[in-house]
């Protein structure tokens, strides 16, 4: 039965990772920006939280209300400056830029608040659970996390492919010249999907620093398994995000219940072997051609 | 405006590719409901100067000019809200999204006029049944098309169209080409660049030859004799050729 229940807790952890995922997806698949700053936005949203809300008056379990819109507008400002200046270059500048973003994040974090790990203390929410077995448990914080992240990826999915705005992201992913000349300015647009994905990387950080703790040094571990739900799930595929969450959750669950010290072990090697099997991924259908 | 009138001035134009001088000092003005033809080798400049004056290349010096408003700084969506549309070399359709939605997305900022998503599907009547498919699945010709009907939506006052032939079989280009007399109708004014000579002169009623960059022939295809075009185009006088 424990068995089973791994499996249950790694389809749960499969959420977060998810959430943390599809932004991540996004300005890779959008703008061809690799955002090695992705896991540390988790972080720093955690932190804005932590600031805002004793200022707010929101309730805690309320605060990404507070902090996903100012993600937003920051997601675009950063995109319409800072990213686009280093696009403009050349894609390593962009990643050297992000890097570098990267660090300064990190660092300033651990000036301002040191490197005590902080949390979102949501009180006795974070206990319920639901127990059909007695070796069962289903967190209902869990639950309600992979319900958001199913409900963002969908309604991602829906704006994309159905709205206006949708139809011109996809058509400056495939070719920002050309959407220039039907009269885009696919700067705004790669703002808009920026704004998109610090959102959501905002809503993770803050699920995240409900469930458990957080610290300055957090950013890179988000980033990696983000990055391992993107690879296995395929760039490009914003379900095949939500089943590479899923599957690297999974793995690691049962990594665990192998031996506690193989959990984020295991995740690596289905990483690995997707990879070396699937290089595009589970639903990477998207040809380069 | 009325028909004759200048509507788009170039003004001695000049581009570089990094060192290279791409297009150099070259001028052109086109009057409402003409047919201008740029023609000229390969590597002439052709392409980069349709390219400039649609706003994907800067130019190091000269002026781009539509009915008297300066576009030579606009940026390249400004200039097609402006009314100067591009139907770039090789389609360049956005192959993840389906016919219908590349008209759609050419629609986006489309001026006032008589072309929509309808009207280009009575002018292509194939495409209503295929509207849904990607356009990556499309044969060359379709795709032309498409992109022809991408850059109608938009109502330009300015049609350039570069290399429409390019890589298509000659009955394909005959039928799209056939198309023009249509859209001239329309109130569309046209400059496109193609590197067949028979085809420019047969469609064209103004005629501008390129050779390394340079204006070397310029005129109405009636008036001139192939001599006069095979000596500008390949930058050769027939006397010179006779001595060698």
């Amino acid at each position: 039965m424990s068995w089973l229940n791994a499996i249950i807790q790694g389809i749960l952890t499969g959420g977060f990772y998810a959430l943390f995922a599809c932004g991540l997806s996004l300005l890779f698949g959008v703008m061809g920006i690799i955002n090695l700053a992705h896991g540390d936005l988790a972080v720093i949203a955690g932190y804005v939280a932590v600031l805002l809300i004793p200022e707010t008056h929101v309730p805690v379990v309320w605060s990404f209300v507070v902090v996903v819109p100012i993600f937003a507008v920051g997601g675009y400002i950063l995109q319409r400056t800072l990213l686009q200046a280093s696009l403009d270059r050349d894609p390593f500048t962009t990643l050297l830029v992000t890097f570098g973003l990267s660090v300064v994040a990190e660092n300033a974090l651990l000036e301002a608040f040191s490197s005590n790990g902080q949390s979102l203390n949501i009180g006795s929410l974070i206990a319920h659970s639901f127990n059909p077995t007695t070796s069962i448990s289903l967190s209902y914080f869990s639950l309600t996390v992979l319900g958001v992240a199913v409900v963002v990826l969908g309604a991602l999915q829906l704006f994309l492919s159905r709205s206006g705005t949708g139809r011109l992201i996809r058509a400056v992913a495939d070719d920002k010249e050309a959407a220039q000349l039907v009269g885009v300015n696919y700067r705004h647009i790669f703002g808009i999907a920026a704004a998109i994905a610090f959102a959501t990387v905002a809503l993770a950080g803050i699920a995240s620093g409900m469930y458990t703790e957080f610290a300055p040094t957090s950013g890179p571990a988000n980033l990696l398994f983000a990055f391992e739900s993107v690879v296995i799930g395929g760039i490009g595929s914003l379900w095949g995000t939500l089943v590479g969450g899923i599957v690297l959750g999974v793995a690691q669950q049962i990594g665990a219940q192998i031996n506690p010290a193989y959990q984020v072990l295991a995740g690596h090697i289905v990483f690995l072997a997707v990879l070396a099997v699937r290089p595009r991924g589970l639903f990477g259908l998207r040809t380069s051609s | 405006m009325s028909a004759g009138s200048v509507l788009l001035e170039v003004d001695g134009l000049t581009v570089h590719h990094g060192q290279l001088c791409a297009v150099r000092e070259v001028s052109l003005s086109v009057r409402v409901g003409e047919t201008y033809a740029i023609i000229g080798a390969n590597g002439a400049g052709k392409s980069t100067l349709l390219r400039t004056i649609a706003g994907l290349h800067r130019a190091t010096s000269g002026r781009v000019v539509l009915d008297g408003a300066d576009l030579t700084h606009a940026r390249p969506d400004a200039r097609l809200a402006a009314g100067i549309a591009l139907v770039p070399e090789g389609r360049r359709l956005f192959p993840s999204l389906t016919v219908e939605e590349n008209l759609q997305v050419g629609a986006y900022r489309a001026r006032k006029g008589p072309f929509d998503v309808a009207r280009v599907y009575e002018l292509f009547d194939w495409m209503v049944s295929r509207r849904r498919q990607r356009a990556s699945q499309l044969s060359g010709g379709e795709q032309q098309a498409v992109a022809i009907g991408r850059a109608l939506v938009a109502n330009p006052r300015v049609l350039l169209l570069d290399e429409l032939s390019l890589g298509l079989a000659p009955v394909v280009v005959q039928r799209i080409y056939a198309l023009l007399p249509e859209l001239t109708a329309s109130g569309v004014t046209v400059l496109l660049v193609e590197q067949d000579v028979g085809q420019a002169t047969r469609v064209a009623t103004h005629v501008q030859c390129l050779l390394e960059g340079s204006t070397t022939l310029m005129g109405v295809p009636g008036d001139l004799t192939r001599t006069q075009i095979e000596a500008a185009y390949f930058g050769v006088s027939h006397d010179e050729g006779a001595e060698r």
